[in-house]
Formats: structure tokens, C-alpha cells, sequence
């Protein structure tokens, strides 16, 4: 494990903070959490909202993790970083249990009951509400394109009347909507929209479809708990265009001094090695966000 | 799956009794209880004038109620006669009463038989609903209605259950799971019963479990499942080359989320449909059309008149296909007679998000007629023999722009019913005008989709509005002339209710509550209540005194986002109440 005192001794990276600076930061942070108000305006609707008041561990950063995202031991992992680089006693909050979805008006209830910062949020433009802010990348990653063919080696080897089996709605999928739509319709590839990437991976191994547009993470944790998917190869998503994607941890937006100090953390973990760190120690399919 | 429990809070009858003491000209609880009478298949062909029996009061779904006591004469001296406070949360339901006992189901499945002439408990139930459905901010915990049967009261809940409790006491007779709650089925419209088979249809549609939704029919006795139409056409069905040649994996929606109407004569149930999934056609996969593929979706956006006994699908009339707007066809089905070219045609009338009046032969789904109300631009033209629509291309939403379609998603008429007065023979709609600029947006990356649309919709009011937003059409079905329309800024947000005393009901955003002249649109009585009016009013007698009862309450999705055009309006964060009213004594 990567703790924070071993972190800020290590760190010799001009662009970061001095230690007086680190903890005038950190106990700022402390006073944050004895003060701060988690009344917003234009939040969802929550019924008994005002049973909620505010947390009293200010010594602590209390952050979620998603126990479905396929990054979950990634995220708990990073988030205990941030904490310690923070000089704050991590807190950790498995969140997800066992529904399929979550609607994002849900996080508002999540703030208000547990969490300071929620890990593994994806940064895209204009996706999030403006009652939630989102830190800075921790890490990239991609989405796949996953086959069971051995001679392929990109999309572009994939005959025309094969389907690409697409994580609905997903970013990837909206770009390859776009691409198959600005080919002449001869040309153009099957689509079929799939419920989740567990849903594409099946229907690559069933057959319907010959190559399943996937969130890597996804295709990394599916692959190793499915023994069917174990014959599955990534194939380049090549002619569309790259799909990396930064991830980071959202927050409600009235929260600008916390974030500015996460921010902060996460860039000190990204430069001294210690985000790479615990993504090699995991095998996970990403890379620091620099 | 999470352990579920369940527990009936029956309470003291004797106590009730003594709390009625002071009510001595009141009916007493324990007499309520006592003389309560089984609810048979005569009653609900045809209902006594003093209970409400189901949701829209009759199989004809006509939401009108004979009684006459309170009239236009003397709704000027209307006073609430008792209210109750109900469990903070969305709250649309409908209250069943049948002598006397008015049953109302409260957000979170918290259901209570309260004595209707004094508002007293008299039994409560309140499922122990899993703790991830309770944190769930989405209004899926509120019903738009409930059933009552022989001595059942049906109810289908927010885990995916159909149950029956007792009527006199409030204990579970028996449970029924139909879906996982965990995969997003889920239910929000309520059941009704005909011949014996409670009919329920499915909302949620499993997010993005392939296959859709579907209509049930379950044993009342003992709520076995009995059939299930499914509202996607599934393999084998005629239908099933309709979705531009996608896989079964690949097709999803067609929530049946609103409750339906029966045909005696015809042994018919009348049910509709809403849009298949995501809402983005391009995002599905329907659009673009593939060369010699057909893409309307079927059973999406339909009438599906249903054999109540077998299952068995009769006929279908598709209203809007391939609908890439959310502009669903699942409202209130009205069953009427009405003359068409000089002959009288057996009716089923609907009303879609479009705001478009539409007449459907019941015998057999052949077009009749339509007529358009709040302003629109989806649909260019419908053909008059056919009832095929003709859509405007500018308004088709596409990944990576922005375009405008009016009305906007929660519809020129969203759930909040339209009705039918026998007494003058006119459709009462409660519309609103707005439009919205759409902006197909995507999922956060790695998320599973989890039902619903994948867009922005920014509503805005219509191009040259003159600010006013809300709008009660009042439309005489015989000849399709507009009788009146009422129109204020405050958006409509609960059902119409006329009344043979020559008024129609009605609440708005602005929690106004108001009584209509049925002939003339005018205003004859209104009071301001605690919070927004998105439910659905009926009116009832005990012991000969007639009542007027509406549940409010805020956190219902669709005043929420009707809230968003009038943002000058400013409701309560809470409070959730029955109102009863009633002419002094």
C-alpha cells in the first residue's frame, strides 16, 4: 500500500505543494468537514431531506466506491490514496448492492447520507447535472472491441454483413453511430444495441454478433469471472476513432474547496508514480491520467 | 435478492369506536367494517353511484361519477369536511370506497382504509420494502391506482408484486412476485379486475433486460398468473419483423404503465402502450431504416384490445411508430358510443402525449377520426382512412445536434386523465403547451443503461406563447366542435373529473383546486391546498352526503418537470395529503 506520508516523501516534483503547504491544505480540508452545508439549490427532490444533517467526522474523507463498476478494488484502492495524501483518515462506502441501474438524481441521497466524493465517475462534457462537480482524472481508459474471430486484427477486417454488438448509449456506441451514418448504407456495418457489456459479451459468445464494442474495465472484470468469455481477444476498434476516456470522482458541486484539494491529491499520486502504481498492481487496462 | 417482509398493522377497532363517540351522526368504523359487502362482478359492470370501484370508476374508463348533490348551484358553499396526512412522497393516486370505507395508497406502498365520512383509520398496511427501493429518489414508489374485488383490495407494488389484502382488515391474502425489482421492472399504474383475472400491466421494463414489457392476467383468488402478453412482438409473433431487423436482445420498452378498460359486450380489455427504448431512435437501433426493413416497433405506442379470459391479443392499432420522442399512446382508454357518418360506431377513444384526440372501432381497431388540441409539430399530417401518420422529419431527434419537438416528453396531456361526461356528452382534458429543444446525450461510460431516454430535453414554452401553459379542453365527442378551453399559466397536473352535477374537477402546479362549469368552462369554486394537485379527484356518498376527495402531494416526475416552465411557482419540499370536501350540513 501506498501511504501518504511515504507519498509526500518520495515526492520531489516541482509542481507540487511544499509540506507547510500540504497541511495548511489539509487542516483547511478538516474545517471543511466541520462546516460545510450540503444544502444546494435545484438538487433532486429528496422526501425527508431534512432528516439529514451534516457529517461530524471532520478528521475523515468519506468516499464511495461502486461494488458494479468493474473498477471497484481500483477505486477503493485510489481512494484511500486520496484520503491519506489529504492527511484525512480514510473512509470507505461500498455503494451498489444489487440493482442493474441507478439514476443520477440518486447520488444527491448518497451525498447527503455517506459520501464527501464518489469514485469512478467518467468525465464527459455537459453528462452531469450542475448540482455535481467531477475532479480531475486519475486515470484513462478505453473502450474494446472484443471477437471471437482469430484472423482479425481491427474493425476494418470485419465483413459488412457481420454486427457489432454496442453497450447501449454508451460514448463509443454514439461514435460509431455516427461513423456507420456517414457511410453509404451499403456499406455499412449491423449495429445492435446491447444492455450492458455483460449483454454484448454474451451475444459475441452466442453468436449474434461477431465483435462487442465494450468499456474495457468491463471486458478486464467480466473476463475474469466468466469462464466463457475467456476465449475472447480484443481486436483494434480501428476505422473509429480512439475512445479514451478520463476517469475521476464526482462531488457535489457547492463543495469547490474540497475538489480544489483533490484535485490537487490526485495530481500529486498521478506524478510521483502512485496511481500507476495501483493500476499495474492490478493488472487494470489504464494508464495515470497525466 | 434481499430478504422481503411483510407486515400488516391491523389496529383496535374498540378504540376507533370510542374516538367516534363525538361523531354520533357519523358512521362508526366498526360499522363500516361490519356492513362492508362483497364487491361483485354486477358492481363493477355496473358500480353504485356512491363508490368509486376502480380506477377511472367505470370499465368504460369514462373518470365521470353521477352524483349530483354538489352542483353549480351550491359548489360556492363546498368546505373541506376532513383531511389526512399521507406518507411524504410522490403522491397520484386514485382512492377506491365502496360503503363507506375509502382505501388510499400512499408513497411506499403504505395502504390505508380510512372511515369516508370522518377520515378515522381503520386499518393500515405498509409493505417492508427493500432498502435500495426506498432510497431510490425516482417516483416509482408512488401508484396511480388500486383494485377492489369480492373482500380483496389488489394492489400491485413498487417491488414488482401483485398482492390481495383483505378489505376488513388489511392482512395479506396472498403475494404474487411477477419480476425482479432489482433488474428495473417495477409497477405504477395500478390493477382493475374483470371476470375474475386482475389485469396489470408493466412498467420499467427491466431497464434493458431484452424482451420489453407486458400485460398480465392473474387469478383474484389466488394470484397465480394466468397469461402474459408481451408488448414487444417476440419471436413467432406476425409482427416480429418490425424492429429493422434487430435481435431479440436488441429491443426494448413498450411499458404498459397506465391501467386499462373492458368491453362487457365485446369481452375485450383495452389497454395501452408506451414508447420502445432508449427513446432516441438512432440510439436503439430503428433508425436509420435499413433497406426493405420495416421499423415501426411494434407493439410500442398501441391499442392492444386483449381477451381477458385466454391472453389472446384480438386486434392492435399502432398510433405513433418508431417514436423517437417519449410521446407515449398509454393513457386512459374511453369506451364510447358515437356517431360517424351517420351511424352509431363503438368507440374507444385515446388521448396520447401528442395531445392528439384519436377514435378507434372497438370491434375490430379501424380507424375513425382525430382531432389535434395543444400545438404540436411531430406529426406533419394522419391520413383520414387510415389514421397513418405522416412525421415531420425536422423534429426526428439525431445524435450530435439539437432539434425542437413539441410537445415536450411529459406530453401535451401527460397522465393526468382525461374524462367523459355521459351528461353532456364531452371529453374533458386536462393539456399543457410547451415544446422541447432535444439533445441526445450518452451514458456515462461503463454504465449499464438503465431504461429511459439518453437525451436532454430542455422544455420551453411554445413559439409565440402568450405565457399561459395550463388549458382544460372541454371537445363534444359527437361532432369533435370545441366546447371551451380554460387556459391559465399554472400547468395542469391532475386528472379532470365531471360530475352529474354539472362540474368538472380539476388541480394544477399551482395547487389550486377548482370546480368548472361543465357547459361553459367557468369557474365556480376553487380553493388553495398545501402542495401540487398530480393525482386524480373522485367523489363518493356516505349515509346520502356526497364527498369530493383529491391526494396531494410533491415529488411526482411529471409536475417536476413541468415545474421547470414556470419556475415562479413555488411549492413545499413536503406534504402529502388526502382532502375531502363536502356542502355543510
Amino acid at each position: 500500500m501506498v501511504t501518504g506520508s511515504i507519498r509526500f516523501n518520495l515526492s520531489r516534483n516541482h509542481a507540487r505543494r511544499r509540506p507547510d503547504q500540504r497541511l495548511a491544505a489539509a487542516a483547511a480540508v478538516f474545517a471543511w468537514c466541520l462546516g460545510q452545508s450540503a444544502a444546494l439549490a435545484q438538487t433532486p427532490f429528496v422526501p425527508d431531506e431534512s432528516k439529514y444533517g451534516k457529517r461530524q467526522d471532520g478528521a475523515a474523507l468519506n468516499y464511495c466506491v461502486d461494488e458494479r463498476d468493474p473498477d471497484f478494488p481500483v477505486a477503493k484502492e485510489i481512494g484511500r490514496a486520496v484520503a491519506q495524501a489529504l492527511l484525512l483518515q480514510p473512509k470507505e462506502h461500498p455503494i451498489g448492492q444489487n440493482t442493474v441501474g441507478e439514476d443520477i438524481d440518486n447520488l444527491y441521497r448518497v451525498f447527503l447520507e455517506t459520501c464527501d466524493v464518489f469514485l469512478g465517475f467518467k468525465l464527459i462534457p455537459d453528462a452531469y447535472p450542475q448540482w455535481l462537480a467531477i475532479t480531475r482524472p486519475y486515470y484513462r481508459t478505453s473502450y474494446v472491441l472484443a471477437t471471437t474471430d482469430p484472423g482479425w486484427k481491427s474493425l476494418a477486417d470485419m465483413p459488412k454483413s457481420a454486427a457489432i454488438g454496442a453497450t447501449i448509449g454508451t460514448s463509443a456506441d454514439l461514435r460509431l453511430i455516427q461513423y456507420l451514418q456517414a457511410l453509404p448504407a451499403d456499406q455499412r456495418w449491423n449495429r445492435f444495441p446491447m444492455g450492458s457489456d455483460e449483454f454484448a459479451l454474451q451475444a459475441l459468445t452466442r453468436g449474434t454478433v461477431s465483435v462487442a464494442l465494450v468499456w474495457g474495465p468491463s471486458f478486464w472484470a467480466l473476463q475474469k469471472s466468466d469462464p466463457a468469455l475467456a476465449g475472447l481477444r480484443l481486436i483494434s476498434l480501428k476505422p473509429l476513432p480512439d475512445s479514451a476516456v478520463g476517469v475521476g470522482a464526482t462531488l457535489l458541486a457547492n463543495e469547490t474547496f474540497l475538489r480544489s484539494n483533490i484535485d490537487d491529491a490526485i495530481a500529486s499520486l498521478v506524478a510521483d508514480g502512485s496511481i500507476q502504481a495501483i493500476l499495474d498492481r492490478n493488472k487494470f487496462p489504464a494508464t495515470a491520467a497525466k | 435478492m434481499p430478504k422481503r417482509n411483510w407486515k400488516s398493522t391491523v389496529l383496535s377497532l374498540p378504540i376507533l369506536a370510542l374516538a367516534g363517540a363525538a361523531f354520533a351522526q357519523q358512521p362508526q368504523a366498526t360499522d363500516l367494517i361490519k356492513n362492508l359487502t362483497p364487491v361483485t362482478d354486477a358492481m363493477l359492470h355496473n358500480p353504485p353511484a356512491a363508490d368509486w370501484l376502480m380506477w377511472r370508476r367505470t370499465y368504460t374508463g369514462w373518470g365521470y361519477s353521477p352524483l349530483d348533490q354538489i352542483n353549480k348551484d351550491n359548489v360556492k358553499n363546498l368546505q373541506p369536511a376532513w383531511s389526512w396526512s399521507m406518507s411524504n412522497g410522490a403522491t397520484e393516486s386514485t382512492p377506491i370506497v365502496h360503503d363507506g370505507v375509502l382505501y388510499i395508497f400512499n408513497w411506499a406502498d403504505k395502504i390505508q382504509a380510512l372511515n369516508g365520512a370522518t377520515g378515522d383509520l381503520i386499518w393500515e398496511y405498509k409493505r417492508d420494502l427493500p432498502a435500495k427501493l426506498l432510497s431510490d429518489n425516482s417516483q416509482n414508489l408512488a401508484k396511480r391506482n388500486m383494485a377492489i374485488y369480492d373482500d380483496k383490495l389488489i394492489v400491485a407494488t413498487s417491488d414488482a408484486h401483485i398482492i390481495a389484502l383483505d378489505a376488513k382488515t388489511g392482512k395479506v391474502v396472498w403475494d404474487h412476485e411477477t419480476a425482479d425489482w432489482a433488474k428495473g421492472w417495477r409497477y405504477t399504474g395500478g390493477p382493475f379486475v374483470v371476470n375474475g383475472k386482475v389485469i396489470q400491466g408493466m412498467t420499467g421494463c427491466g431497464n434493458a433486460e431484452p424482451g420489453g414489457c407486458f400485460i398480465t392476467g392473474n387469478d383474484v383468488k389466488t394470484g397465480a398468473e394466468l397469461w402474459r402478453v408481451n408488448t414487444i412482438a417476440h419471436p413467432g409473433d406476425p409482427n416480429y419483423d418490425t424492429w429493422n431487423g434487430l435481435p431479440m436482445e436488441s429491443r426494448f420498452g413498450a411499458s404498459a404503465w397506465i391501467s386499462g378498460s373492458y368491453d362487457p359486450d365485446q369481452n375485450l380489455v383495452f389497454y395501452g402502450t408506451g414508447q420502445p427504448y432508449p427513446w432516441i431512435a438512432e440510439m436503439r437501433g430503428t433508425l436509420p431504416a435499413k433497406p426493405g426493413a420495416k421499423h415501426n416497433a411494434m407493439y410500442s405506442d398501441s391499442t392492444l384490445a386483449i381477451n381477458p379470459d385466454t391472453g389472446q391479443l384480438k386486434w392492435y392499432h399502432q398510433h405513433l411508430e418508431d417514436d423517437t420522442w417519449d410521446l407515449d399512446y398509454v393513457y386512459e382508454r374511453l369506451l364510447v358510443d358515437l356517431p360517424v357518418n351517420g351511424e352509431t360506431r363503438k368507440a374507444v377513444v385515446t388521448t396520447g402525449k401528442l395531445g392528439i384526440i384519436e377514435a378507434l372501432d372497438r370491434t375490430n381497431g379501424q380507424w375513425l377520426w382525430h382531432k389535434e388540441t395543444v400545438p404540436q409539430n411531430v406529426v406533419a399530417s394522419i391520413d383520414p382512412k387510415t389514421g397513418e401518420k405522416t412525421i415531420n422529419p425536422a423534429a426526428i431527434p439525431h445524435i450530435g445536434s439539437t432539434t425542437v419537438n413539441c410537445p415536450a416528453d411529459p406530453g401535451g396531456r401527460t397522465w393526468a386523465a382525461t374524462a367523459y361526461s355521459p351528461k353532456t356528452g364531452i371529453l374533458y382534458m386536462p393539456l399543457n403547451e410547451y415544446c422541447s429543444n432535444t439533445t441526445p446525450t450518452p451514458l456515462n461510460p461503463g454504465e449499464a443503461y438503465s431504461g429511459g431516454g439518453r437525451a436532454i430535453y430542455a422544455r420551453v414554452p411554445v413559439p409565440n406563447s402568450d405565457g399561459n401553459i395550463g388549458r382544460i379542453d372541454a371537445i363534444k365527442l359527437s361532432d369533435r366542435s370545441t366546447a371551451w378551453s380554460y387556459r391559465q399559466r399554472a400547468p395542469e397536473t391532475s386528472a379532470v373529473l365531471p360530475t352529474g352535477g354539472g362540474l368538472v374537477f380539476s388541480g394544477s402546479l399551482d395547487r389550486w383546486f377548482r370546480a368548472l362549469d361543465d357547459t361553459t368552462g367557468k369557474v365556480l369554486w376553487q380553493t388553495r391546498l398545501n402542495n401540487v394537485i398530480s393525482a386524480f379527484p373522485i367523489t363518493y356518498t356516505v349515509n346520502g352526503k356526497q364527498y369530493v376527495a383529491v391526494a396531494v402531494g410533491g415529488g411526482s416526475s411529471m409536475s417536476r418537470s413541468l415545474a421547470t416552465l414556470t419556475t415562479e411557482i413555488q411549492n413545499p419540499d413536503s406534504g402529502s395529503v388526502l382532502w375531502v370536501f363536502a356542502l355543510p350540513n
